[in-house]
């Protein structure tokens, strides 16, 4: 069973609807739980040993344990049935949304302009050209990407989004699709108790569902979330202030952000390194220096560095580059992520790398206690499974 | 079905199997699954929607007799479905392999066959 989305955009699905919806949810809980565990076995007996008895040692990295599991038939119907759930979200989905475009788009332009929610603002920018690589390419196989407007005043892609992740994560990422806002926010309020942020930033934040928490979590921050495409940042707004939050929502390249030197406590993104070409991670994370106060903290949720893994698990998370239109994954991923943030302007001295727990999928206190204990680094890490934990990295200016 | 929003990604899919139309066959047979699962869910629902009603739709099918003419109907949709769903296994589409006296198999090519003829 998958959840409602539980804000004022929900747009319920026909019963026929939300039943195919559970089955690609189940689907996919299939392929990345209990597929994968079995691939990693026939990897452990059968694809291991001839390996290591054709090259005598070991794979040294995740592209040579991938260029043995190519051959090895259990890979191949792994492969095929993950590309074919991650078409069937959105297949599923989206019928749903383009049959209550117009409804939908209505009742986001009202959320936004009434009286009776939670302030927050829109900026929207018609003349702030979307990058080629946005346009080009539809990420993760979604139709249409991030940025597609498909009438006026257009949130549809917002919808999409915040529908499609809701079968894609299987009930894993929160109720709603928040728990990485959740995590991160709660975790710097434990980790770091005398620090009051009075502005934050995410950057990257489609429909904020990550941005959401930190305005939960420092209710007395202003707290505003960029973003490049103009219907995630409808939808977004509306969402906001249909759950009581007050987020400022605006359209912006963070790789050119509009904001003055030494405006933000805290810069946050959330799974948004990894979609950006090399060139655009380091622009965006010198802006990121910019913005941040003296004093201020850096920040971001993101799938962990391929130089701190074992060769198999660096094979098991780099899949999408190779097959679910992830161009930028693996590249970010090869990374010293130390490097990027000196190279940003950084001081290296305070740079940090964080596994968490989900915060919301257990008691609060349980939640401080494993933070302070310091989680450790193992094949749970960044991992989408029934028992993930999260990564991330940060640094202090 | 007409959708305002593309229902399709741009770009190739990636080929996972060595055998033309696999890649096709796992899609057909994970798309048939969920087809599968939404009438199983559907007849679940009738029949306690059916039982709310009064009407014990399970127990009812568990003891419904058949007619033989309902049992010859069934016996054709059956055998029809089947023979649909296997369509491509059949006649002059397969390359049958044929046992060698002896051991080992040969390919019959059914076209190179009929050209030959």
């Amino acid at each position: 069973m998958i959840h409602d989305l539980s804000h004022e955009l929900a747009t319920p699905p026909h019963r026929d609807e939300r039943t195919r919806q559970e089955f690609v949810a189940s689907l996919r809980r299939h392929v990345l739980v209990d597929m994968a565990a079995h691939m990693q076995k026939r990897y452990a007996s059968h694809v291991l040993p001839k390996f290591e008895t054709a090259q005598g040692r070991q794979p040294e990295d995740g592209e040579e344990v991938h260029d043995a599991m190519m051959h090895e038939p259990y890979f191949c119907f792994y492969s095929a049935v993950r590309y074919n759930a991650q078409e069937m979200v959105f297949q599923s989905v989206i019928p749903v949304i383009d049959r209550n475009m117009e409804d939908l788009n209505q009742k986001a332009q009202s959320i936004r302009e009434s009286n009776t929610h939670v302030e927050g603002t829109l900026t929207l920018n018609p003349k702030l050209e979307i990058p080629r690589s946005v346009t080009n390419i539809d990420v993760h196989l979604a139709p249409g990407s991030y940025h597609t407007q498909y009438q006026e005043n257009d949130s549809s892609a917002g919808a999409i989004y915040d529908n499609s992740i809701n079968v894609f994560a299987f009930n894993q990422m929160g109720r709603n699709t928040d728990d990485i806002g959740h995590s991160f926010s709660n975790y710097v309020k434990v980790a770091f108790p005398d620090f009051k942020p009075e502005r934050i930033l995410d950057c990257g934040c489609t429909i904020g569902h990550n941005t959401v928490p930190w305005a939960m979590t420092y209710p007395d921050a202003e707290v505003t979330g960029i973003d490049i495409a103009p219907g995630l940042l409808r939808y977004g707004s509306a969402r906001a202030k249909s759950m009581g939050a007050k987020v400022n929502f605006s359209q912006m390249n963070a790789t050119a952000l509009d904001y003055p030197d030494n405006s933000f406590d805290v810069v946050f993104s959330s799974m948004f390194l990894h979609e950006l070409p090399q060139k655009d991670i380091r622009a965006y994370m010198k802006e990121a220096f910019r913005v941040l106060k003296p004093g201020g903290l850096f920040l971001t949720m993101e799938l962990p560095p391929n130089n701190k893994m074992a060769a198999y698990d660096s094979f098991y998370l780099d899949w999408d580059c190779y097959y679910n239109k992830e161009p930028y994954y693996k590249p970010f991923r090869d990374q010293d992520y130390l490097e990027l943030v000196t190279t940003a302007g950084f001081n290296g001295d305070s740079f940090q790398e964080t596994i968490m727990p989900r915060y919301t999928y257990m008691p609060a206190d349980e939640f401080t206690a494993q933070v302070q204990a310091g989680p450790a680094f193992d094949d749970r890490t960044g991992r989408m499974s029934s028992d993930i934990r999260w990564y991330g990295f940060g640094v202090w200016k | 079905m007409s959708s305002r929003i593309p229902m399709k990604h741009r770009g190739k899919r990636p080929r996972f199997f060595s055998a033309n139309g696999m890649d096709e066959m796992m899609s057909m047979v994970l798309e048939m699954t969920a087809e599968v699962w939404i009438i199983k869910k559907r007849l679940y629902l009738l029949e306690r929607v059916a039982g709310q009603a009064g009407v014990s739709l399970t127990d009812e099918i568990e003891n419904y007799n058949l007619t033989e003419a309902e049992i010859t109907e069934l016996d054709t949709l059956r055998h029809d479905l089947i023979a649909t769903v296997l369509r491509s296994t059949e006649g002059e589409f397969v390359a049958t392999r044929k046992v060698r006296e002896g051991g080992g198999t040969e390919t019959n090519d059914a076209n190179a066959e009929t050209q030959a003829a």
